[in-house]
């Protein structure tokens, strides 16, 4: 009986997210996979039906643990300053300590796997950001405002610094790590932008 | 708990949405597969079958009389 090594599939799925990343949804084929992953075509076959599954499984793992990564000590609960710095440091850490799963998941976010990946794990996640700044809004933590401003002033910024550390290099070429204080300091002027004066 | 099943791999010419209907008629009428798929995508078609039983030979033979090329891959 032929049987699922669970090694490696999670080998075939690394490789796959380092081609995809490399290359790009568009010149992706599990002819690729196979000669990169150094496994025959049919391997693949045993794990996936086609390109498309094997690219949606692998973005539900991913989602998945970028969602629980993003929510843990996470609650819609929280004082607005103080659920905005989990969320910075739990994103900042996922993004950092894989960057590659991160690079990927821009990939799927912005390609047509986006709305079946995303309905199957996002909700609960959509759920908790939602209520978070509804709850915020209404003690009067932060000014009503539409979602894409809110989003681009509270999380842009991050992403931007983690884009500058992961090139290693900021504005004009200038040699960029991130550190708690850069972050901290990036924070505290988000939170001042967003709460009401 | 899934019941076991054998995946078998095939390489094949089953390239259109039509060559997959007229070979959807025969496969679905075979008790031993669970579940099949082809990749129309790929330059092999690679034909997908979930089996409760060992039946390649019973296959090729069925695909083959359908008019199509029908090789078992190795894994």
């Amino acid at each position: 009986m032929r049987t699922r090594d669970e090694s490696k599939e999670i080998q075939v799925q690394q490789k796959a997210i380092e081609l995809i990343v490399a290359h790009g949804l568009e010149g992706f084929s599990m002819q690729k996979l196979a000669k990169a992953a150094e496994v025959s075509p049919a391997t693949l076959y045993i794990y996936y039906k086609d390109k498309e599954d094997l690219i949606t499984s692998i973005g539900l793992i991913i989602g998945k643990k970028f969602s629980e990564s993003v929510l843990k000590d996470f609650h819609a609960d929280l004082p607005f300053a103080e659920g905005l710095r989990i969320q910075w440091r739990n994103r900042a850490q996922y993004a950092i300590e894989n960057r590659l799963e991160s690079e990927f998941y821009e990939q799927i976010r912005s390609s047509s796997f986006k709305e079946k990946i995303m309905e199957n794990f996002v909700e609960d996640f959509k759920i908790s950001m939602g209520m978070f700044v509804k709850n915020a809004i209404r003690r009067g933590e932060l000014s009503p405002m539409p979602i894409e401003v809110f989003w681009s002033i509270a999380y842009a910024p991050l992403y931007n610094l983690i884009r500058f550390h992961h090139e290693g290099r900021s504005i004009g070429g200038q040699p960029f790590k991130i550190s708690n204080d850069i972050i901290e300091q990036t924070l505290a002027l988000t939170i001042k932008a967003l709460t009401p004066s | 708990m899934e019941s076991s099943f054998e995946i078998l791999i095939f390489k094949t010419d089953i390239k259109t949405e039509a060559d997959k209907y007229n070979i959807g008629l025969i496969l679905d009428a075979v008790a031993d597969i669970r579940r099949w798929t082809v990749d129309c995508e790929d330059c092999d078609c690679v034909l997908r079958i979930e089996t409760t039983e060992s039946i390649v030979t019973q296959i090729q033979e069925l695909v083959s009389n359908a008019g199509f090329i029908c090789e078992e891959l190795t894994y």
